[in-house]
């Protein structure tokens, strides 16, 4: 198995819509902790690319950096992230917000905590469209109670607040602010843990269906992998700050070809036989440039695990951060 | 009682309070590392300790001994702070007023706290209607503007100084009631606590272990606030002339007795005084927000 | 549950509970005059009645009665406009109230004015540009504004701005003791000058006032800009403006979205502060001999004059009810939350 260092993907340029590349990201206080590590995916137009990892392993990091709005005591300090050929990274606040809520939307893992509760939902809705669009407000009003509509909720909603909506119908909302300006890719953190099992499925099965049909690209952050195989196209895995293994979904399921993402399906599949707890090292302990950070809780750890692991290329469009992955080592033990 | 054994004993031992209390205790250094203006306040406050308990060895005159000749004499190299109208040497009255302002505001919050957390106790612990009449007189109380009410009952009963120290006690029992019997309604509801009491554990002894300990942080925070707001009545009380009177040295009635001199731009007399109360103030701020910011990070003070 | 039935509902619930608080102020202000233990009567008569004025007050009081029915004889005096008689000035209490009201209420007013615009103003500025040069010069500011005591800081100010700079007039009341005021409506100078045209007075009136309500309003602001600071700026940290800033929204959307936000919250705490400001202002006009409610109020205290302080206690706490009223409608309003249930 011949391992391709650098990692690059057989796809062309015109199709990947976000690329981020070696993101790393610290926090602002007088010793700095490394939060990313150096992440790296991409998502292609059209395409619902799920990340995927625990508490700590800097998902959410990732994707509120996208939209360069990290909290106040982080920031990020090296890597690019393009959309569309746009370094965010460098842009300046005008083109940021000229992307946000227009090409770029954004579902919360919050929404009535996230929803401005002095406004009513059709007022919410009317001003991303005459902020982004313009346009009268006879006909933001009118684009607002259409989308409020396709979301599967009652034209009360538009006079309604956000604290009269239950968790579900607030979700709701916010996905139809996201998507009101069409936008070509919609980020979502966590869209379903704050609800009810229930009212998830329904959730998600709006996501797909909106994005279906506009084509929208999504990246979807989560820790569950049952909406990861429902849901996603393609699969990021994060461990401590990097990504560890990125592919197809179906290919992750199939063969999976790093020990952690092994263990995740493991777990999530209730298997017997796990060998550690999965926990994620603190920012402070990491260290990804002198060994691997998953090495201490891998069952497959051997001496050259205390060296930097390389981003191989398993398959087509298939990359992993491991000095032994999978299907090669069960190869190379010949 | 039964023996501590099993899941519900187990369960109290990991949420001991005590080991919070020893905890607390041994973070004061960290504290005072972690919060620069924290630190200052602290230091302001035992600066003013000290003063207060050992002022009588560094005040250059008797704080009540009058000069004759030498009323409202402007400061210089005699008395460095001036004399005010009645001939008092300013410099050893500001100093010495530090301990009847503080002792009266001690006194005070001590009274306070001890009378305002048993109340909270009561009232938390026993839900009946002895608690709602309380909780509606505290509501009563704290409808009126303080000043204006403490003054009122200093005036009405007699005026002196334990008057005035009942009295600024009385008035901020209502905040420390309401702080301890918030804590013991979350406490009360928390299934480790209907565990012990399960298990058979005395209330008193819950009490100490559990309730106790974490009030603490709020109740030191208050009582930093309180007590900066209780020199500041203190000293309102005595300008107004109620409560202490002349010739006791306290910051309130020395800014009385020199506010006539202001118009003839005699300053001393009330400048003085003003920025012993003003920096004293200023420290327990500073300490009540580096304390609030210590123990609560996301209360954003950065 | 309709709009409206919802909002009513609250509103009358509201008002109903100020009817208790306002019997528990009355009961505070009747237990007042009997802490000492010593009969009223005499403490409203003053050191200098004779025993027939006493006898008489006694019978007016009902002293011989059981005290809940005193108590009664009491709230029905009230409710009739009669608060006693001042022994000092031997007028009726309520007549001295009234004519001294309106000059409290101007010197208040403008100091709250002051105290919100510049607090409310400093604060919320503040909470936006947090860390900035701005924000920690206005917090020094406000940390020593809410250290000092208000009346020294009048002190100071006629110190600074009478003696030594000569902008201010001399802290003698509303007006120079030489010159005559403007016919009497209300007894508030600045107030009857616009009131009756005089306006050759208001430059003068509003030069006597500048430093009293400077004085109020810049130290009890510093509690309103600490107060609205800490709320912008929890607003500023919260998922709401995280999303709205997700969604693109300009930065001058983002500013009225802070403060409609930190809104509810900072009017209650004005309310809280302008409650102390009523005790503060008493003691400014004291300061200032601004011939007001608050320095009769206080003057009647130091000399023992009952039945005045019986009633101004009684003011400033029906006031305080109702300031707390307000400032619920108010927020009632704001919040759709509490609107719309």
């Amino acid at each position: 198995m011949v391992s391709n260092n650098t990692g690059t993907r057989s796809r062309t340029v015109t199709e990947t819509l976000l690329e981020v590349r070696e993101l790393r990201a610290h926090t602002t206080s007088a010793s700095p902790l490394e939060l990313l590590n150096g992440v790296s995916f991409s998502v292609a137009r059209g395409e619902i690319c799920g990340l995927i990892g625990e508490t700590g392993s800097g998902k959410s990091l990732t994707a509120w950096s996208v939209l360069g709005l990290l909290p106040r005591t982080v920031r990020v300090s090296a890597g690019s992230i393009r959309f569309d050929a746009i370094d965010l990274l460098r842009a300046d606040a005008a083109v940021l917000e000229k992307l946000r809520g227009n090409r770029v939307g954004m579902v919360v893992q919050n929404p009535q905590g996230s929803l401005d509760p002095m406004r009513s939902i059709g007022a919410q809705l009317a001003n991303m469209v005459r902020v982004h669009r313009g346009g009268s407000r006879h006909e933001a009003d009118e684009r607002a109670r259409s989308v409020l509509a396709a979301v599967g909720l009652p034209t009360r909603v538009f006079d309604s607040y956000p604290h009269q909506l239950s968790g579900g119908m607030a979700q709701r909302a916010v996905i139809a602010i996201s998507l009101i300006n069409g936008p070509q890719l919609l980020i979502a953190d966590e869209p379903t843990t704050g609800l009810d099992v229930t009212v998830q499925a329904e959730v998600l099965d709006l996501l797909r269906e909106a994005v279906r049909e506009t084509g929208t690209s999504v990246l979807l952050i989560t820790h569950d992998l049952g909406i990861v195989a429902h849901f996603c196209d393609r699969v990021a895995v994060m461990y401590a700050g990097k990504v560890v293994e990125e592919t197809a979904a179906r290919t992750l399921f199939d063969r999976p070809e790093h020990p952690y993402t092994r263990a995740l399906i493991a777990a999530a599949q209730g298997e017997a036989g796990q060998q550690r707890s999965l926990g994620v090292p603190a920012p402070a302990d990491r260290d990804w440039e002198s060994h691997c950070e998953y090495s201490s809780r891998c069952p497959f750890a051997a001496d050259i695990c205390q060296t930097r692991p390389p981003l191989d290329t398993i398959g087509p469009a298939h990359t992993v951060l491991c000095h032994r992955p999978w299907r090669a080592d069960a190869a190379d033990d010949a | 009682m039964l023996p501590p054994a099993g899941p519900a004993a187990e369960l109290l031992r990991s949420e001991n309070g005590l080991a919070a209390i020893g905890r607390a205790v041994r973070s004061v250094g960290e504290f005072l590392r972690s919060s620069r203006y924290g630190a200052i306040g602290l230091g302001i406050l035992a600066v003013y300790a000290v003063i207060a308990l050992f002022g009588s060895f560094l005040t250059p005159y008797s704080p009540t001994q009058i000069f004759g000749g030498h009323a409202l004499a402007p400061p210089g190299p005699i008395f460095k702070f001036g004399t005010d109208q009645n001939g008092m040497d300013i410099l050893s009255r500001t100093i010495a007023a530090a301990r009847v302002d503080m002792g009266v505001a001690t006194a005070s919050e001590a009274i306070s706290v001890v009378l305002g957390v048993g109340l909270g106790l009561l009232t938390g612990f026993r839900r009946g209607w002895i608690d709602l009449v309380i909780l509606r007189a505290m509501d009563v109380l704290q409808a009126f503007p303080v000043l204006v009410l403490a003054i009122a009952i200093v005036a009405a009963t007699q005026q002196s100084i334990s008057t005035a120290i009942f009295v600024i006690a009385f008035v901020d029992i209502p905040v420390y009631t309401r702080l301890i019997r918030g804590e013991v309604l979350l406490i009360r509801e928390s299934t480790y606590i209907m565990a012990a009491i399960a298990v058979g554990n005395p209330l008193p002894r819950l009490l100490a272990r559990h309730v106790l300990p974490n009030a603490v942080p709020p109740v030191v925070t208050q009582v930093a606030i309180r007590y900066a707001y209780a020199i500041k009545l203190i000293a309102a009380l005595a300008f107004v002339g109620v409560g202490i009177h002349v010739p006791t040295p306290e910051w309130g009635s020395m800014i009385r007795t020199g506010t006539p001199s202001i118009i003839s731009g005699l300053w001393w007399p009330t400048v003085f005084p003003g920025v012993a109360v003003g920096v004293l103030i200023l420290g327990l701020n500073l300490l009540a927000d580096g304390l609030q910011q210590y123990w609560d990070p996301k209360s954003h003070r950065d | 549950m309709s709009r409206y039935t919802a909002l009513s509902g609250y509103l009358v619930k509201r008002v109903l509970l100020l009817i208790p608080l306002l019997f528990g102020v009355t009961l505070v202000t009747f237990f007042l005059v009997r802490i000492g233990g010593t009969d009223p009567a005499v403490l409203m008569a003053g050191p200098t009645a004779t025993p027939e004025e006493i006898q008489s007050i006694d019978h007016q009081l009902g002293t011989d009665k059981p005290v809940p029915e005193q108590y009664v004889i009491y709230l029905q005096q009230l409710l009739h406009g009669d608060m006693g008689k001042s022994w000092a000035t031997g007028h009726a209490v309520s007549q001295e109230m009234a004519d001294r009201f309106p000059t409290t209420l101007e010197l208040v007013f403008i100091g709250m004015l002051i105290a919100v615009m510049y607090g409310g103003g400093i604060g919320f500025l503040s909470g936006l540009q947090r860390d900035r040069p701005f924000d920690h010069v206005s917090r020094v500011l406000t940390l020593i504004g809410l250290s000092v005591p208000v009346f020294w800081v009048g002190i100071l100010f006629i110190y600074v701005f009478f003696f030594r700079l000569g902008w201010a007039p001399a802290p003698l009341g509303q007006l120079p003791p030489t010159v005559a005021p403007p016919p009497h409506i209300t007894g508030a100078v600045l107030i009857d000058a616009l009131i009756t045209g005089n306006l050759g007075y208001v430059p003068m009136a509003m030069a006597h006032l500048a430093l009293p309500a400077l004085t109020l309003g810049l130290v009890e602001g510093a509690a309103v800009a600490k107060q609205s600071r800490a709320q912008v700026v929890e607003v500023v940290d919260s998922d709401i403006v995280r999303f709205a800033r997700a969604c693109g929204l300009p930065r001058s959307q983002i500013r009225g979205l802070v403060l409609r936000n930190a809104l509810p919250n900072i009017v209650t705490y004005i309310a809280i502060i302008l409650v102390l400001m009523l005790g503060g202002s008493a003691l400014v006009e004291v300061v200032f001999a601004w011939g007001g409610v608050g320095q009769f109020g206080l003057d009647s205290i130091t000399r023992s004059d009952f039945a005045v302080v019986q009633a101004y206690v009684l003011i400033l706490g029906i006031l305080s009810a109702i300031i707390y009223l307000v400032a619920d409608i108010i927020i009632i309003n704001l919040d759709p939350r509490m609107k719309y249930g």
